[in-house]
């Protein structure tokens, strides 16, 4: 288990990580308005409460491919499939980046696998937190703006 | 077991939860395809109150074997040694754990638990896994 030094630094790359994926996410924000629409919010809802409530990656992967096997809205234009190589080997990339940046700025020793993993549920919470937030701004904007057309 | 065991114990799983889903898609990725139904049988035999591993792996995924047709019976064969392969595992989570007699009834027990907790989570990506593959394959 890493220091509360290095703890605190890869936290701080984290955010820094977060504010890169905010426009990463926003096609993904759209596409699940589209699919999803304003009926099925608990789609999206779900992945982010399986995400901030699992301490484990496989969990989240698990959950986005029974989703995408059992649901039509979720193959639609192959967001399931996307999200998942999204936020699998390129997150684990960057979560890799952040750990060795620590290791060589804060603190050489006291990681194991374990940070890594953590780091990388960090990043997938992040990702997962922008893309919910584009998609309810989407779908708001989409109801606002059906309602003005149908007064 | 103590409550600080049993949280450690879940606590070694997690941890390699994501080496068992590499290898429940590598699994997935050389076999045929099993029916949804088939995996979902799968997933409530193996996540129910039974607590010991080898009955379920007997009871179930060898009855599975015998009665399938040849390719299907290669699937559930597999499954059977991959399942009985993760005792290796289980063994090396028991040993971090380190508070039962070696040899005793309670060690076996708690092999045997450990080892289920393996096969469950792995057989939960195997069949999350198959879904998905399924739908992104057009059912075939």
């Amino acid at each position: 288990m890493a220091t509360h030094q290095a703890e605190v630094a890869v936290r701080q790359l984290v955010s820094r990580k977060s504010d890169e994926y905010y426009t990463d996410t926003e096609g993904f924000g759209r596409l699940a308005s589209t699919n999803f629409g304003e009926k099925s919010k608990s789609q999206i809802r779900n992945l982010e409460n399986v995400a901030n409530a699992s301490m484990s990656i496989a969990d989240i992967l698990d959950f986005i491919k029974r989703q995408t096997g059992r649901s039509k809205q979720w193959q639609q234009e192959d967001f399931g499939r996307t999200l998942l190589e999204r936020i699998r080997e390129p997150l684990l990339a960057d979560a890799e980046a952040i750990v060795e940046g620590v290791k060589a700025t804060v603190e050489q020793h006291g990681f194991d696998a374990d940070d890594l993993r953590r780091t990388h549920i960090l990043l997938c919470r992040e990702f997962i937190r922008h893309l919910s937030a584009h998609y309810s701004y989407k779908i708001g904007v989409s109801s606002r703006r059906t309602r003005r057309e149908t007064k | 077991m103590s409550i600080p065991v049993i949280r450690e114990m879940y606590r070694q799983i997690e941890r390699r939860s994501y080496e068992l889903l590499k290898g429940a898609e590598r699994f997935a990725e050389n076999q045929r395809l099993i029916t949804n139904s088939q995996a979902q049988g799968l997933a409530n035999v193996i996540n129910c109150e039974e607590k010991n591993i080898n009955t379920v792996l007997v009871a179930y995924v060898q009855h599975q074997g015998n009665k399938s047709t040849s390719h299907e019976a290669a699937f559930w064969k597999e499954l059977k040694r991959e399942l009985d392969g993760l005792r290796k595992q289980a063994q090396e989570i028991q040993q971090e754990l380190t508070v039962e007699p070696p040899g005793s009834k309670a060690a076996k027990e708690q092999l045997a638990l450990i080892h289920l907790l393996l096969a469950r989570d792995y057989v939960q990506h195997l069949v999350a896994h198959n879904g998905y593959r399924r739908a992104i394959m057009g059912g075939r």
